[in-house]
């Protein structure tokens, strides 16, 4: 069975997050860590989802 | 100050290495979590400690987004890693390359596939031998030979105990040893330089603001061919395959490492900038890829420095293990193993383990020869070339588990295709240094090398792409290569067919087996045995496809796919095609029980409805049993285990003649007839007669599974037999009451004749004999009497009820007894011992308490051995009078002892006995309000009967 939601997921974040996160963090005033930030966001996202993933397999 | 950081990276290689053993073998859970993620982190080698540095230089930015991408394989494991590790249940695979072969078949697959790797690889590994290079350069001034010596000394010796004892947890420990060094040395020796240039991390920002480095590093020009390339890579890198896959971790740390590898490589990229501002301020004169240990050590930090050190010789040396061994044992698996004839071998795993070290040897020494050549370029380079190349696996891997038409031909051509503009483009420049070809007859001139790294590795890609896609579109599959296609399947549930296997036992597997492997079959088999937890006696057709299945399983991943499945029809053939059996019922129950969860939309609801009407036929109130073409048992629900009391899943997968008796030879019997009934079959179960209708399915055809279902009529039966028998008693009542009415007149001129006799005589003989004919006069009225009541239905004596004297009864009964028949008529009247008191009464009529006692006393007369005592006795209490009339005869038969008040049950031989005397007495000791009981054995005794008669007693006489 295809994982439908994480599929869209995928083309949301590639079609939508991704470009602004990109944009948000190359900014030429930003800080230089800020691209760090938008990684930690993806871990903790991952996070949330692999601990909900969890819950229901328990 | 080099001799510090020698000392230094010494103490923390040990100090590293000791921690990682600690963790590993006395660790809990968290601790071996913690093993594999450090481990996985550490598979990416030295490109995190030595060329993320140069790459940030290079491509600024780009590179957050390439490792980044290289992370993402984790995140999206369920679309990627997670079909083939549920596939991986069934078959282990021990390499990409044993999925690639599984999934396109053929030997061909296997030799591209491990050839191309191995490639492609190549550069992986000289990149981690010019990382141990650049550290001895750093810290020593000493010949390299006895270096390069060393380190293939050490490695050898990590390989080969990695070989001996266990594969899997020892590669992990070291790897994790690695990345336990190097997350606090990327961090320590950016906070020290940029301590120790900048003063503090606020000055660095505005350092890289004033020297315009943050313009610099946000450049993304190469960004998107980084992105591809590392994501790519990072499906086909033999450590991830390995660890997420082949060692087959639990989903739970599947599914930790979604987040826990992308956290690692954050925390481990932080550094990278401060580290390349620092140098690049402190104008170092070395370059990017030693930042880690040379920046440190110029800021007069030795211990940072050594700690630098030490991770990168640490991760160079695992890693280069890890890929050694990975790759020898896909050598062996792909180019040796299948077509050895491993039965040869007396040591078996001993020879694969000296093929497994000589070759890893072999590929190490021609990654240090190499080295030697490719010195010029960068860390960098080689994994960017290096990844490139493992990117060419990816398309086939993807198209594995998404595109069922892609097929061995355009998967082999793809590869072919791809690997080869790779050669050209990147791998072979790196040997032999960037060259250019003009076009004939044009002005473009094709430049081949790192110059244009990122045309090629796309160039490479996207034909092999197409290859692919043009090959499998416009050729076409065998029956084999569709069958496994569908296995491979992202949305698939492997089910095992219901094949037929050409062995009936473990033994002859066993025995078939050792003719392939010699004595690894028996150790092979007692492993699938106790994984399966089954008996060596098995023999149930669905047990010994399991085995085979978990033997097929390991033999995969111990040797690979193609030996394996060498061995699996030299040894454990199958008896029929594949194609000719339907999907085991219970095994596809069983997979779709375990993978409910995954079941969304109509399929949900489907299931739904499998689990409704499963419920229905388990809890149907007849049994069902459901059979395979070859006879084997497909479902058996809960009616016919609560029959038969045998479970269902002892029985599911067996044959019917497996069954115990006697429903192995009633149902075959049944089965071989042509008649799809067959009503009241008599069943002896647990000493008791039962009865059951058989029906089957009409269609036996051979092409369909047969259908049994089998109906309890035990109860029908009974009321039949009791239906006959109230008719016999009917005829028997109807009976009685004529001879009672014939017998009535002759018998009151008895009496009236016998009253005259002793009224017209003195003889006191005469007047005796005359008494005693009245007497017996009297008692034929009663017993006429009797009959006629019996006849009427047992009209109840409740009013006619008197004190009756029960020592009399049992007095006149012997008497009478005494009288009887004439093979007793010379025993003595001693035979029958009354020991009752002369003063118990009880409410009732004497007759019939008279006529319950020659019956009882007669059954026991006759049960015994001439001259053998029968005797009465009584005791009181609780004004409950009980009478024991007890003999030591043969007593009674179990299987009658239940029925034996029912009337026409009898142990006598036919012709001696009606089977009515007991069920009348029964009647009559109903009659007087009292209660009978049966002993047998008698009471106090071994042997013979002891018949209890319980009244009220009667005190007011």
């Amino acid at each position: 069975m295809l994982n439908y939601r994480l599929v869209a997921v995928l083309i949301f974040l590639s079609s939508v997050v991704i470009p602004l996160a990109s944009k948000w963090a190359i900014e030429p005033q930003g800080s230089w860590f800020r691209p760090f930030v938008v990684w930690a966001i993806v871990v903790f996202a991952a996070y949330i989802l692999q601990r909900h993933r969890n819950t229901n397999e328990s | 100050m080099s001799l510090d950081i020698v000392t230094a990276a010494v103490g923390f290689i040990t100090l590293g290495v000791l921690c990682s053993y600690l963790l590993a073998r006395h660790g809990g859970r968290a601790s071996n979590n913690l093993i594999l993620v450090l481990a996985l982190f550490a598979g990416s080698g030295s490109l995190l400690a030595t060329g993320t540095i140069e790459m940030a230089g290079r491509y600024g930015y780009s590179t957050l987004l390439a490792l980044f991408a290289f992370t993402m394989v984790f995140i999206f494991s369920p679309l990627i890693f997670y079909p083939i590790r549920r596939l991986s249940k069934i078959i282990r695979f021990a390499s990409l390359v044993d999925f690639l072969t599984f999934r396109f078949r053929g030997k061909t697959v296997a030799t591209v596939a491990s050839s191309c790797l191995i490639i492609a690889t190549i550069p992986l590994f000289l990149a981690q031998l010019l990382a141990l290079e650049s550290v001895h350069n750093f810290l020593f001034d000493s010949d390299k030979v006895f270096f390069w010596l060393l380190i293939v000394l050490v490695i050898t010796t990590i390989n080969w105990r990695t070989i001996e004892i266990s594969p899997v947890q020892n590669l992990r420990w070291i790897m994790a040893a690695a990345g336990l060094l190097l997350l606090p040395a990327l961090g320590l020796a950016a906070l020290v330089s940029v301590q120790s240039i900048f003063g503090s991390v606020g000055e660095m920002n505005s350092w890289v603001v004033d020297s315009g480095q943050r313009l610099i590093v946000q450049r993304m020009d190469s960004s998107y061919s980084l992105f591809i390339i590392f994501l790519a890579a990072s499906f086909a890198l033999p450590v991830n395959f390995t660890i997420v896959i082949s060692e087959h971790i639990s989903n739970r740390q599947a599914g930790l490492t979604a987040w826990a590898y992308p956290l690692l490589m954050l925390l481990a990229s932080l550094p990278v900038f401060p580290l390349l501002w620092s140098g690049i301020a402190v104008q170092s004169a070395s370059p990017l890829q030693d930042y880690l240990f040379a920046l440190p050590a110029l800021t007069e930090h030795p211990v940072v420095a050594g700690l630098g050190a030490a991770s990168i010789i640490l991760i160079s040396i695992a890693l280069l293990c890890s890929m050694s061994t990975m790759l020898a044992k896909m050598v062996l698996n792909s180019f040796i193993l299948p077509g050895k004839q491993l039965q040869n071998q007396p040591r078996l795993v001993h020879w694969i383990n000296i093929r497994l070290l000589l070759v890893s040897s072999a590929i190490l020494l021609t990654a240090v020869l190499l080295s030697q050549v490719v010195r010029e370029h960068s860390i960098t380079d080689l994994y960017l070339v290096g990844f490139a190349g493992l990117a060419q696996l990816t398309p086939g891997m993807l198209a594995s588990i998404y595109l069922p038409k892609a097929n061995r031909r355009g998967f082999i051509v793809g590869l072919l295709g791809g690997i080869s503009v790779w050669l050209v483009g990147l791998a072979l420049p790196l040997l032999v240094g960037d060259w250019s070809w003009q076009l004939p007859g044009t002005t473009i001139s094709l430049v081949f090398g790192m110059e244009n790294w990122d045309t090629w590795a796309f160039e490479a890609l996207m034909l092999n792409i197409v290859l692919c896609t043009l090959f499998s579109v416009f050729s076409k599959m065998d029956k084999q290569e569709k069958q496994f296609a569908r296995l491979c399947m992202v949305d698939n549930i492997y089910i095992p067919a219901r094949v037929q296997l050409s062995h009936s036992s473990v033994e002859e597997i066993n025995i078939s087996l050792r003719k392939s492997l010699g004595d690894e079959a028996d150790r092979l088999i007692e492993r699938a045995l106790n994984s399966l937890q089954l008996d060596s006696s098995e023999s149930r057709p669905a047990a010994l496809r399991k085995i085979r299945d978990h033997i097929n399983s390991s033999l995969t991943l111990r040797f690979g796919v193609l030996a394996a499945d060498r061995i699996m029809e030299e040894s454990i053939p199958l008896a029929a095609a594949t194609d000719q059996e339907s999907d085991d019922i219970y095994l596809i129950e069983s997979v779709l029980a375990i993978h409910s969860d995954r079941l969304t939309g109509i399929a949900s609801e489907l299931n739904k409805l499998r689990i409704h009407h499963r419920e229905i036929l388990d809890n149907l109130p007849i049994g069902l049993v459901a059979l395979g073409q070859s006879g084997e048992i497909l479902k058996w629900n809960s009616t016919m285990a609560a029959y038969t009391a045998i479970d269902e899943n002892s029985v599911r997968g067996a044959l019917v003649s497996d069954l115990p008796e006697p429903w192995n030879s009633a149902i075959q019997k049944f089965l071989n007839n042509n008649d799809s009934r067959a009503e009241n079959l008599r069943f002896e179960l647990q000493g008791k007669a039962r009865w059951f209708n058989l029906q089957k399915s009409a269609d036996q055809s051979t092409d369909n599974d047969s259908i049994l279902l089998i109906e309890e009529s035990t109860k029908s039966v009974l009321l039949t037999q009791n239906s006959i028998n109230n008719e016999r008693l009917a005829s028997v009542g109807r009976l009685a009451a004529g001879v009672a009415h014939e017998i009535g007149n002759p018998v009151t001129g008895i009496a009236c004749l016998a009253q005259n006799l002793q009224y017209e005589t003195e003889a006191s003989e005469i007047q005796l004999s005359a008494e005693q004919i009245l007497s017996q006069t009297d008692r034929i009225n009663q017993i006429v009497q009797s009959l006629i009541n019996f006849s009427r239905g047992e009209q109840s004596l409740e009013n006619s009820r008197q004190p009756v004297n029960v020592r009399d009864a049992a007095v006149e009964a012997i008497q009478l007894l005494s009288l009887g028949s004439k093979q007793h008529e010379q025993a003595p009247v001693q035979q029958f011992l009354c020991t009752l008191s002369a003063d118990l009464y009880i409410l009732g009529d004497h007759h019939q308490l008279v006529q319950v006692m020659i019956n009882l006393l007669s059954n026991a007369r006759d049960a015994s051995a001439e001259g053998s005592p029968v005797t009465i006795d009584a005791e009181l209490q609780d004004q409950q009078l009980r009478i024991m009339i007890s003999d030591s005869g043969s007593g009674i038969d179990n299987d009658i002892e239940e029925r034996i008040f029912e009337p026409f049950v009898t142990s006598k031989q036919p012709g001696e006995g009606t089977g009515l005397g007991l069920w009348i007495v029964f009647s009559l000791v109903k009659n007087l309000g009292g209660e009978i009981n049966l002993s047998s054995p008698a009471i106090n005794s071994d042997c013979g009967t002891t018949v209890q008669l319980q009244f009220t007693v009667h005190t007011s006489k």
